[in-house]
């Protein structure tokens, strides 16, 4: 859809009746003041930084470290970067569609390279990591928030929600929390599989210049970066099982023009362990057997 | 009920509260500095304070949330802002700090004076302690002092800074403190900060800039505050936290500085006097 499609009614057909009012005077997507304190103007700012008016392609790219905890003792395991592709669609009732595709991969924490072997520093197995490759998945950008439409296992709970943002030095700040349980079994003491949620809480904070987001003319505010921290279950693969403790992470990253636009450490990666993906993201799907859900794998 | 602020002192200890006896930390830095940007401890002090003399303001805002396993739900909102004052020393610089924190209701971001415990019910009275200026030491090279031993507790603290990530202008460094304290008798504490820095690389090698700003993402492990009356149930708090740095105090957000003017008028009128005379 072209961004001139986008009418004062897409924003404000998306907003709860008992926002209208506030709608209104949030005037439409053309304005170039938006009002932050304004439900309508939030949304707005929210679609342009993590979604778009255009369906053009839309490339990321973010970097992380994940730690283990166990009694609040931290331990680092792993680094992670991840490229991602998406294109957002308008819907007639404001809110947005946004397809999204990722691969990733486990690397050193310490030189960068891709790791295909590790040892569990908990339990000293060595493991041998599947990468990550999630995708097609579909989320609807609504007024309240990301609700997952498809591409995640039956019986997967997820809510996304976003506070109203807010600007400093003319930089706007709009944090975003996610909390999801995905079902997984694990092993108990026993050896028997239990199921055992797989629980993830995330929390995001994406800024871009307040200038970008009013300008009218844009579609997606390029220079949208994020960070974000999350906390979740061990990953399946680390198998351990009911023990206590949990992974946490840290990281960063932001829009970029197309895969060309990523970090050499992992633009070469993607290049060479999957190519399909670089080239042609859109029609990439991941493979059938491979289940890689926020570090879920088997 | 009336109740210290056990985080704040910890978060002084995590920011390098500068006591004495003092042990040299650990250092470490993974990735290389770009050229252009010389060595990482002016970099360093560029990016998170200023290559000179003088003040800067870091605006602090977020959330905190308490965690039990894995179940985790939110506490108070944090609106934060750290005073800060950069002298040049024959070892390096040093930084005055005096950081005034305010616990906020989530939904309201009015000051927090009680609230439900939502993990058991129970209305939490919660009354801040305000804070008091401290100062830091750091070497030219960016590593800093910090005390072995704090009120009869060993204390030990894992700082680590590394360069997260090069990508076009833009340039991220962490800075992450572990810390351990043993006291005489009872079991070790453990808490963790990590806070990430962002700015753009051009300002960071523009010799005539004296201020470049930055933002920061910090995010925080610790224990459950007293006043939170969580006994001893396991788990404990995280947090989450945005902020930039600014050259001028009516930059901060006028969130906090409505906050501070309420609670510290004078401090509000003479910002950098409040650190003291140096």
């Amino acid at each position: 859809m072209s961004i001139d499609r986008i009418s004062r009614r897409h924003v404000l057909a998306a907003v709860p009746a008992g926002l209208f009012v506030g709608a209104v005077f949030g005037e439409n997507f053309h304005r170039t003041s938006l009002n932050l304190g304004n439900d309508a103007d939030a949304f707005l700012a929210y679609q342009k930084m993590r979604g778009s008016f255009s369906s053009d392609p839309m490339y990321w790219w973010y970097k992380s470290l994940t730690y283990g905890v166990v009694d609040r003792q931290v331990t680092l395991l792993y680094a992670l970067e991840i490229a991602s592709w998406s294109r957002s669609e308008m819907n007639n009732d404001g809110t947005m569609t946004i397809t999204a595709s990722e691969v990733g991969y486990y690397l050193s924490p310490e030189d960068g390279r891709v790791l295909d072997n590790v040892t569990n520093p908990y339990t000293g197995k060595p493991i041998r990591l599947s990468h990550i490759k999630g995708g097609p998945r579909q989320f609807l950008l609504t007024p309240e928030g990301m609700k997952l439409v498809k591409g995640m296992p039956p019986g997967t709970t997820f809510s996304i929600s976003f506070r109203q943002p807010f600007v400093v030095n003319g930089i706007v700040y709009l944090s975003e929390e996610t909390h999801g349980a995905i079902p997984s079994q694990v092993k108990d003491d026993n050896g028997r599989d239990i199921d055992w949620p797989f629980r993830t809480d995330e929390f995001t904070t994406y800024s871009a210049p307040l200038a970008e987001l009013n300008d009218a003319s844009v579609a997606t505010a390029m220079s949208t970066r994020f960070t974000f921290q999350n906390m979740m279950n061990w990953p399946v693969w680390m198998e351990m099982g009911t023990r206590p403790g949990f992974t946490m992470g840290r990281g960063q990253g932001g829009k970029i023009k197309s895969f060309d636009d990523l970090p050499e450490s992992i633009r070469k990666p993607v290049m060479e362990r999957d190519g399909s993906f670089y080239k042609n993201p859109e029609s990439w799907s991941k493979p059938k057997e491979h289940l890689s859900i926020f570090g879920q794998q088997k | 009920m009336t109740r210290s602020q056990p985080n704040l002192n910890r978060r002084a200890l995590v920011l390098g509260a500068a006591l004495a006896p003092l042990i040299p930390v650990a250092w470490a830095s993974a990735g290389a500095v770009p050229p252009a940007l010389g060595e990482f401890g002016p970099m360093f002090r560029k990016m998170r304070y200023r290559p000179n003399d003088g003040v800067l303001f870091w605006w602090m805002k977020g959330a905190k949330y308490g965690q039990i396993h894995n179940e985790v739900k939110p506490f108070h909102g944090i609106e934060a802002c750290a005073i800060t004052r950069v002298t040049t020393t024959p070892a390096g610089w040093s930084v005055d700090v005096l950081e005034h924190i305010f616990y906020t209701d989530l939904e309201s971001g009015r000051l927090l004076e009680s609230m439900t415990n939502p993990f058991t019910g129970k209305t939490l009275d919660y009354k801040r302690t305000p804070a008091r200026p401290f100062t830091m030491q750091y070497h030219s090279d960016g590593s800093l002092d910090l005390p072995s031993e704090i009120g009869g507790a060993k204390f030990e603290s894992d700082r680590k800074k590394a360069i997260l990530t090069v990508h076009g202008d833009e340039i991220w460094v962490s800075d992450d403190a572990a810390t351990k304290m043993l006291p005489a008798s009872g079991a070790a504490v453990y808490s963790a900060e990590w806070s990430t820095f962002r700015c753009r690389m051009t300002d960071l090698a523009d010799k005539s800039l004296t201020f470049v700003p930055a933002s920061l993402h910090l995010q925080g492990l610790g224990g459950w505050q007293g006043w939170m009356q969580m006994g001893d149930q396991p788990g404990g708090l995280i947090s989450r936290i945005v902020g930039s740095k600014v050259a001028t105090f009516d930059e901060v957000p006028e969130t906090w500085r409505v906050l501070l003017a309420k609670a510290h008028p004078d401090v509000a009128r003479d910002p950098i006097g409040s650190l003291g005379s140096r």
